[in-house]
């Protein structure tokens, strides 16, 4: 049932002075809002708004602009109950619509207009590239996934560090300064912030740059800031000694030198080579090593010996933070990361023979043969070049962690392009592991194990006690000659020690 | 009815208040209420008087200084109709092409085919800061005449217009004070309309009446009348002005009106009671002088044509006012400085400053050439001053005790001997008035130099320093005021919290300043002499420690070295940490540097406004660490901006973060221990050194 309530200017607000109309911003027969602006008033230097004392209509407006009013006076009339009806209704809806013109604050706070009342709802299209955007996979094409996968991955390696880091410092910084407003930070609050922070998140921009720039792991950079924070400085100085990976310009020139034509494939395309599993583990394997060994590839191998030491302080000085950060360290891990230094310095052992050329890849894609209940299993890598430290450790817990349940998918061993043997956890000093086919070469890693050395100190030489492993590099010999073995394992033992 | 007063154009009179008051009906009736003019006022009930005033203003090098209602003197001192329309309208062209209220006004001196045209000095929107550029120019004119041997402005009078309100402001009395005790030709004009906006006379001076309240007041003639009466006020109005052009000093004239009209378009006028409001209505000029003229000097017909055609080139000229463009956004950051066209000449503005006139200064260099035994800071200054003052003399030295004494630090000592009392003088004491009479000088086409004793004395010329920091920038460059203030400022032997003030921010944050702050002597006599001939207005603050520390003792650069505003000075070269400097704290920062053991690159950037961004950033995008040191307080201290802009432009180079050292927020103490305990000290400069370096 309809009744009608008065706009009635207000008794309170007007102190005594003129009051005028400045401007109504309803027209006759609009919807009208409880509490919404109808018409402004003017005093001296004041404009005040008059409100709708209900919802419902604007059916007479009874003062122009201009016009003097007095305090009380009815200002104009709403009818209530009768178009509660209406608004509900589509012609109601419409009725705000014809009128844009006359309603500017409430059509800007609208979203565009849609006749049919779907604004709300999103569009398929719309809402799976949102998806898409937070990072999900298109999942139904498998070589679209591999391909999104990798790039994915790299990313996100890289983005690592930046992301966390900066996400982090800003908080930090920000509650530093807020909580200290005098003369900036004093020592005390400044060591307690960075006591806070690791090490990887205590970057300055400048250092944040460089890193993301230079796909640094932080963490094995000294510091030689205060707590150890590793300066710009610090980067740069480690930029400078740690061996260059080739550039892919690089990488063609020496691929291009000579006559026979070569291959240079990229991952996602040249590693599709895979081993075809037999019936059981067992005869698989000894099928691929006859193959290897007897006949596919003359293997020769060359030992090194390497010094753990570094790597052993390192590892203990990380474990923690690293599980803090949700990785397992193993000395795996590093052997990971030095293999990837040595290939990158050697990419011929990176490489598959094919009668007519070396095929060499660009990624490096390290597999680790593990020992399992019946067998042996070797577990994929990939792209480790693109991974840190910490990137590299997190990928091996996953790895052995499923390896060990028996959820290895056939997708974790594809695609290897060189493989590592850690035959000494089962207490072998040197070995001469098969060549995994069709790679052109197997690493292995004896058992760690303090030595006896000598060493040349300023005092002259001298014996020291250290942690120490002989490393053998097998290759196929129709690819790959000794001097590159020799000089690939030269380079990962040096790596080892330059933690 | 008494006779009509024979030495005015009464046809002319009578058309130019129909004129004004057919421009206020329009924008009262049709263009507030449309929208197109936002801020109104009006100047109904005020027209005759000015109308008559304008009239008498006949001197090539007359000058106004008008306030809120002035557009009928506006229109009577030729201002065109359009452009008067145009202003409040907000459209290019006009007294500021936008920028401005449309009443805020201003008119340079054009050169036509009747002559010469009176100045109108820009006017600034607050009130009572109308009057001391009025009594500088007036002093100006003096100066021309007399010093300059111009005798073209033999005869120039001034006239400052305000309201009754006006009169209770500092400007006002400062003013009053300059005109009277250098018995300056300036006439105070002023139109008590009962009302500044709602508060009544009787609030700004006692009995409401300041004509009464000066009637004794030495070396001022006071004359008062009727300013709706055309038997009276005429009559009134020409003595006054015939007293100041005479030459024997300055009036002050009240003339009472009717405000038949709110405050602006905004006001009610509900503080005034019905029969007030009926009473004003009755005592309209405009009838008066309609009763006047008719039938005497115009028919009624004669009068209703005349109102006729006013209405009809009124509406003509707001079509064209209307059709003008709006201005154009991409213009509005153009002229708050001199600029530079292309081939390197400045766009000079059209009146005020040296380079308006064409001025030439002999030649300069950019390269010292030091010559002879150190000189202290100050001796260094004076011997500036004093070439500046031989080789220009258009260039006025004055403030408080600079004259017979020299200055309570000496910076003057001996150069009114030299130079004469008109040249180099002392002030009454208002820093207001130094101030603001260095404005209208300077518009006047002379250099002043201002003095301010202490750099905490400036508070009270804070209206006029930011008004006149602004003044090209409103003006569109129509008008430009370059000025020199020299302020001494900073910690000495002991410090207090008025003696020692630096606060040199205020400038860098005020538009339009040019803020120097050298560090010794060398760069104190370039920065001077640059400040001397600068096209744009100058705060040179000279700190006292260094005005006789040893260590800003430098030869003398030469009479002819200029150091340009902007460019840093890099003290040492350094890779592990750049210090960001000025003023006493370069010093420490050097010593700072030294005992730290740290390899520092020293930035001493002189100017704060311009600052040397490209030098800073270059150094510090190399050291990737920064500390800036300032004698000023932290808070939002000059470091703050410096370190705002560095963490922009120089983000991926950081390594550590912009470190700021200052003195925390409060006054400098007296006690010694007290005031070492807040500057930053030599050792703390340098344990912040090393906890950079080492971060």
């Amino acid at each position: 049932m309809a009744h009608y309530v008065d706009i009635i200017a207000p008794e309170d607000s007007q102190e005594g002075t003129e009051t005028a109309v400045s401007a109504w911003m309803k027209q006759v027969g609009e919807p009208v809002e409880k509490d919404e602006p109808l018409l402004e008033l003017s005093t001296d230097k004041v404009n005040i708004e008059v409100a709708a004392p209900q919802s419902g209509r604007l059916t007479e407006i009874l003062v122009k602009p201009g016009d003097s009013i007095e305090p009380g006076q009815v200002l104009g009339r709403i009818e209530v109950g009768a178009e509660s009806s209406d608004a509900a209704s589509g012609e109601g809806a419409g009725e705000v619509q014809a009128s844009p013109g006359s309603l500017p604050r409430s059509a800007a706070a609208r979203p565009p207009d849609r006749p049919d009342g779907g604004a709300d709802a999103q569009s398929p299209d719309s809402l799976s590239g949102a998806r898409s955007e937070l990072g999900g996979q298109p999942q139904a094409d498998p070589g679209a996934s591999r391909s999104a996968g990798i790039g994915q991955s790299r990313r996100q390696s890289q983005g690592h560090w930046g992301l966390r880091g900066s996400t982090k410092t800003v908080g930090e910084g920000t509650l530093g300064s807020a909580r200290d407003s005098s003369d900036s930070f004093s020592a005390g609050q400044a060591e307690e912030a960075r006591q806070r922070l690791s090490k990887a998140e205590r970057l300055s921009p400048a250092v944040r740059r460089l890193v993301k720039e230079h796909n640094l792991d932080v963490t094995r950079i000294p510091g030689s800031g205060r707590g150890g924070r590793v300066t710009y400085a610090d980067a740069q100085a480690y930029l400078q000694q740690r061996p260059q990976p080739p550039s892919p310009e690089q990488q063609e020139r020496v691929a291009g030198d000579g006559d026979e034509p070569v291959v240079v494939s990229r991952p996602d395309e040249g590693v599709g080579h895979r081993f075809v599993p037999h019936t059981t583990m067992r005869r698989k394997i000894a099928s691929h090593m006859v193959e290897s060994m007897l006949k596919t590839a003359p293997h020769v191998t060359a030992v090194f010996e390497a010094d753990l030491a570094n790597v052993a302080d390192h590892l203990a000085a990380n474990r923690d933070d690293f599980l803090r950060r949700g990785a397992k360290l193993t000395y795996t891990a590093y052997l990971v990361d030095a293999a990837v230094q040595a290939l990158q310095a050697v990419p011929e052992i990176n490489s598959r023979w094919h009668d007519d050329g070396l095929e060499i890849f660009a990624d490096c894609n390290i597999g680790i043969a593990a020992a399992v209940d019946r067998g042996l299993v070797v577990p994929v890598i990939r792209q480790a070049q693109a991974r840190s430290l910490f990137g590299i450790a997190q990928k091996l817990q996953d790895l052995t962690d499923r390896a060990r349940k028996g959820k290895l998918s056939e997708e974790d061993m594809r695609y290897g392009t060189f493989t590592i043997t850690n035959h000494g956890v089962s207490g072998s000093l040197i070995a001469t592991p098969i060549i995994n086919q069709p790679q052109s070469a197997i690493l292995g890693v004896g058992k760690i194990e303090k030595r006896v050395v000598v060493r040349e100190t300023k005092d002259g030489d001298a014996f020291l006690i250290r942690p120490m492993a002989y490393i053998t590099l097998t290759i196929d010999h129709r690819a790959l000659d000794g001097f590159q073995a020799n000089s690939f394992l030269s380079i990962f033992c040096q790596a080892l020690q330059r933690w | 009815m008494s006779k009509l007063h024979a030495d005015f154009d009464w046809k002319r009179a009578a058309r130019l208040i129909l004129t004004s008051r057919r421009i206020d009906e329009v924008e009262e009736t049709r263009l507030v209420p449309e929208k197109e003019v936002l801020y109104q006022f009006s100047a109904r009930g005020h027209e005759l008087i000015q109308v008559l005033l304008g009239s008498l203003l006949d001197h090539s090098h007359d000058a106004v200084s008008a306030y809120y209602r002035s557009r009928p003197l506006l229109l009577t001192l030729g201002v065109d109709l359009e452009d008067a329309l145009a202003g409040p309208l907000m459209r290019t062209g006009g007294y500021s092409g936008g920028r401005d209220i449309g009443v805020v006004c201003n008119k340079p001196s054009e050169t036509g085919a009747e002559g010469q045209t009176v100045t109108v000095l820009p006017m600034s929107g607050d009130v009572g800061s109308q009057y001391t550029p009025a009594a500088g120019w007036a002093q100006a004119s003096l100066y021309r005449r007399d010093v300059l041997k111009e005798k073209e402005w033999d005869g120039a009078i001034t006239v400052v217009l305000g309201g009754e309100g006006s009169v209770a402001t500092n400007g006002f009395w400062s003013c009053l004070t300059i005109a009277t005790t250098l018995k300056l030709p300036l006439l105070f004009f002023i139109e008590d309309n009962g009302y500044a906006i709602s508060v009544p006379g009787r609030l700004q001076t006692p009995g409401g009446n300041i004509a009464a309240n000066l009637e004794s007041f030495a070396d001022l003639a006071v004359v008062e009348g009727d300013g709706t009466d055309p038997a009276d006020c005429p009559a009134k109005i020409k003595q006054a002005v015939d007293h100041v052009r005479g030459g024997a000093g300055p009036a002050l004239i009240r003339l009472t009106v009717p405000r038949l009209s709110g405050h602006s378009g905004q006001d009610t006028q509900a503080y005034k009671s019905s029969e007030e409001l009926e009473q004003e209505r009755q005592s309209d000029p405009l009838e008066r002088v309609r009763e006047a003229l008719t039938p005497s000097v115009l028919s009624e017909e004669e009068w209703e044509s005349l109102q006729t055609e006013v209405e009809e080139s009124v509406e003509r000229a707001l079509e064209r006012a209307l059709a003008r463009p709006q201005p154009e956004p991409s213009g509005v950051r153009r002229h708050l400085y001199a600029e530079q066209r292309e081939d390197g000449s400045v766009e000079v503005s059209m009146q005020g400053g040296l380079a308006a006139e064409g001025h030439e200064f002999p030649a300069s260099s950019h390269e010292p050439k030091p010559q002879g035994n150190r000189l202290n800071m100050l001796t260094a200054i004076r011997m500036t001053l004093e070439a500046e003052l031989k080789s220009n003399d258009k260039l006025l030295i004055f403030g408080e005790d600079v004259g017979p004494k020299g200055g309570v630090h000496a910076a003057t000592m001996g150069l009114q001997e030299a130079f004469g009392p008109e040249r180099v003088f002392d002030t009454s004491l208002s820093e207001e008035g130094i101030i603001g009479r260095s404005v209208g000088m300077a518009i006047a086409g002379l250099m002043p130099v201002a003095e301010i004793q202490f750099r905490k004395y400036a508070d009270p010329a804070a209206e006029q320093l930011n008004n006149l920091g602004t003044l090209r920038w409103r003006t569109n460059n129509r008008f430009a005021a370059p000025i020199l203030v020299r302020m001494p400022g900073g910690y000495f032997k002991c410090g207090d919290p008025w003696h020692s003030v630096s606060g040199e921010v205020l400038w860098a944050h005020a538009p339009g300043w040019q803020v120097a702050m050298p560090s010794n002597a060398q760069d104190a006599v370039g920065l001077l002499r640059a400040a001397m001939r600068s096209p744009n207005p100058t705060i040179f603050f000279e700190h006292r420690y260094l005005l006789d520390a040893p260590v800003a003792r430098r030869p003398y650069p030469g009479d002819d070295y200029l150091l340009p505003l902007g460019q840093a000075a890099e003290l040492t070269q350094g890779d592990q940490l750049t210090i960001v400097t000025w003023g006493a704290m370069v010093e420490r920062c050097l010593r700072a540097a030294e005992e730290s053991g740290k390899s520092c690159h020293i930035i001493d950037l002189r100017t704060i406004s311009p600052w040397d961004k490209n030098v800073v950033l270059e150094s510090v995008r190399r050291t990737m660490r920064c500390l800036i040191v300032h004698e000023d307080g932290l808070t939002a201290g000059f470091g703050a901006e410096i370190a705002a802009v560095l963490i922009k432009e120089a983000f991926f180079r950081l390594d550590a973060p912009i470190e700021r050292m200052a003195v925390p927020d409060l006054p400098i103490p007296h006690n010694v221990g007290l005031m070492n305990a807040i500057l930053p000290g030599i050792e703390d400069i340098a344990k912040k050194i090393v906890d950079l370096a080492e971060f």
